[in-house]
């Protein structure tokens, strides 16, 4: 069983005594190392819950739990430490350089130079920053794609296994956003990492978030694969947010890892292949290019992950019950390749 | 004139270092003890809602009070002397340095605290490495304007028996003395702008960061 990194019972908060609550009744279980985009108008308290996660805020009611303990009876400042927490505005030190700021909790947790200084350089690499360049300026010497790459290898420091990131990209072109999406889905599958990611784009929620939670008025609506949401919507309200999108741009929010199936292991020698992390407008290119049968998906290094036929392509829009659609995460679908 | 005045200051030397020994004294004692007293005081104005608009309101009323009436109400309560003018001059500087400490730590961006408190830095931790550190340039500003005034003000503590290099004004005043005046006057430009440069240079290098 999926080990929660996040869990909330029935948490509800309000600021004032007389005022109504900003989230209500919230329930939900994040797992581990799962992406999870919330998603949500201004006013939606999407922003007031992953302030309540890493207690900015307290819950009037209800209980949170990282890895099963209850928040409350843990340190607030240790808690903190294991949550990288990313917010728009960057939220970097202005008087201190890149590198210190990266610093800055290894230095609270009194790592020796050495370590630190290889761990600055390492995450600055990793969001790519080459350390020479950049390690010495200050934040406002850089551009604000860059400001948010030192905010995003700043969270990293001390790798915590969990980095929540209240629209992180949302101050940004539309050029530097795609880039940095990219960057941050990278990073969240190769350390493993869980995201709680706030957002009031539903192309960025869809694109990045293995699930969305999408909120209103402090509830949630819907919590469930873009997939889902996006054929199945649990209300009007769900509706509505996504009716926008027609089929083309639901395609392009949807990842081929959404609805690959198994290979029977017979694939044509020249069947074209997405990667898994492609949208389904892409498969849709490979079909309309190509002519074949079935697009093979693979993970990042070449493995094969499965395949998706034009029979199961064409049953997305119109029949999202049949049993095109699994619900198959990469996971799920590398464990019944291995089984 | 230059000349005189050389002249004068090497014949009276007595006379002239001590006035200067006490006049440094006197801005100088003050400069440490209004710190010491407006940081604190700014700070809890920014960080506690309820002292605010009460210290507000005495420090502004205090700011428009011109330096010689302060020193001419200290007469009656306190007397002649350094003392009075001590006190005097201390309520002249606390108003500005108040002020810009206050605004010093009001005006860090809540962005930069959220993240701060975010990311698991202690209270204690974030007055001294984020709070403090941003708010200087401006407390640095307050402590230069308030240094000049003292300073400058430093030489009306002649009309109470304080000493300083303002005997040497007032008597050049009152004899029409223009060689007198300038044995009191020139010393005291030159230590207001030897102050202001040297404070200057501590700003520009604490706030070398805001430049991009």
């Amino acid at each position: 069983m999926a080990v929660n990194a996040i869990e909330l019972k029935n948490v509800s908060m309000r600021f004032g005594k007389d005022s109504k609550d900003v989230v209500k009744n919230v329930s939900i279980k994040i797992p581990e190392n799962s992406f999870v985009t919330v998603l949500g108008t201004s006013g939606s308290g999407k922003t007031t819950l992953i302030k309540l996660i890493n207690r900015l805020y307290e819950a009037t009611s209800g209980e949170i739990f990282f890895f099963g303990k209850n928040i409350r009876e843990l340190n607030v400042e240790n808690y903190r430490r294991q949550i990288g927490y990313v917010i728009q505005q960057s939220g970097l030190f202005p008087h201190m350089t890149v590198e210190q700021n990266v610093a800055v909790i290894p230095k609270m947790l009194k790592w020796d130079e050495k370590r630190t200084q290889s761990r600055v350089d390492e995450l600055l690499k990793l969001v790519r920053l080459p350390p020479a360049v950049f390690k010495n300026r200050f934040p406002s010497q850089l551009s604000g794609g860059q400001q948010q790459r030192v905010g995003i290898a700043r969270a990293l420091a001390a790798n915590p296994s969990v980095l929540l990131m209240d629209e992180p990209f949302g101050a940004l072109d539309a050029i530097t956003r795609q880039k940095l999406q990219a960057e941050i889905l990278e990073i969240q599958k190769r350390f493993r990492k869980t995201i709680l990611f706030v957002t009031h784009d539903v192309h960025e929620a869809f694109k990045l978030g293995e699930r969305t939670v999408i909120m209103k008025g402090g509830e949630i609506q819907q919590y469930d694969t873009p997939y889902n949401i996006l054929f199945h919507p649990a209300n009007e309200f769900v509706r509505r947010i996504v009716s926008s999108e027609n089929f083309v741009e639901k395609l392009r929010v949807l990842r081929a890892s959404s609805i690959v199936h198994p290979s029977d292991g017979i694939e044509a020698p020249d069947a074209p292949s997405v990667n898994a992390g492609d949208t389904l407008l892409d498969v849709l290119d490979q079909f309309l290019t190509t002519n074949a049968a079935a697009v093979l998906v693979t993970d990042k290094q070449g493995g094969l992950l499965g395949r998706i036929t034009w029979e199961q392509f064409r049953l997305i829009p119109g029949r999202p019950d049949s049993e095109i659609y699994r619900g198959a995460t990469l996971r799920a679908v590398k464990g019944v390749r291995q089984g | 004139m230059i000349y005189k005045v050389i002249q004068y200051i090497s014949t009276h030397a007595d006379r002239f270092t001590d006035a200067l020994e006490t006049h440094l004294l006197l801005s100088g004692i003050t400069m440490v003890l209004v710190i010491l007293l407006a940081v604190p005081l700014g700070i809890l104005c920014a960080k506690k809602e309820s002292f605010e608009a009460p210290i507000m309101h005495v420090v502004n009323a205090l700011k428009v009070l011109p330096v010689l009436v302060l020193i001419v109400v200290m007469l009656p309560l306190l007397g002649v002397g350094f003392l009075p003018a001590l006190v005097a001059l201390l309520l002249q500087a606390i108003p500005i340095i108040v002020i810009n400490t206050y605004s010093g730590f009001k005006n860090i961006d809540p962005g930069v605290l959220e993240s701060a408190v975010g990311m698991g830095l202690s209270k204690k931790t974030i007055f001294w490495k984020v709070e403090f550190p941003l708010a200087m340039p401006l407390i640095l500003t307050g402590i230069r304007i308030g240094a000049i005034d003292v300073i400058a003000g430093a030489m009306l503590a002649s009309y109470i028996g304080g000493g300083g290099l303002g005997d040497f004004i007032v008597n050049g005043i009152d004899h029409s003395d223009h060689v007198m005046l300038m044995v009191g006057s020139i010393p005291i430009a030159f230590i207001a702008v030897v102050v202001d440069i040297s404070l200057a240079l501590v700003q520009r290098h604490l706030s070398r960061y805001q430049r991009s």
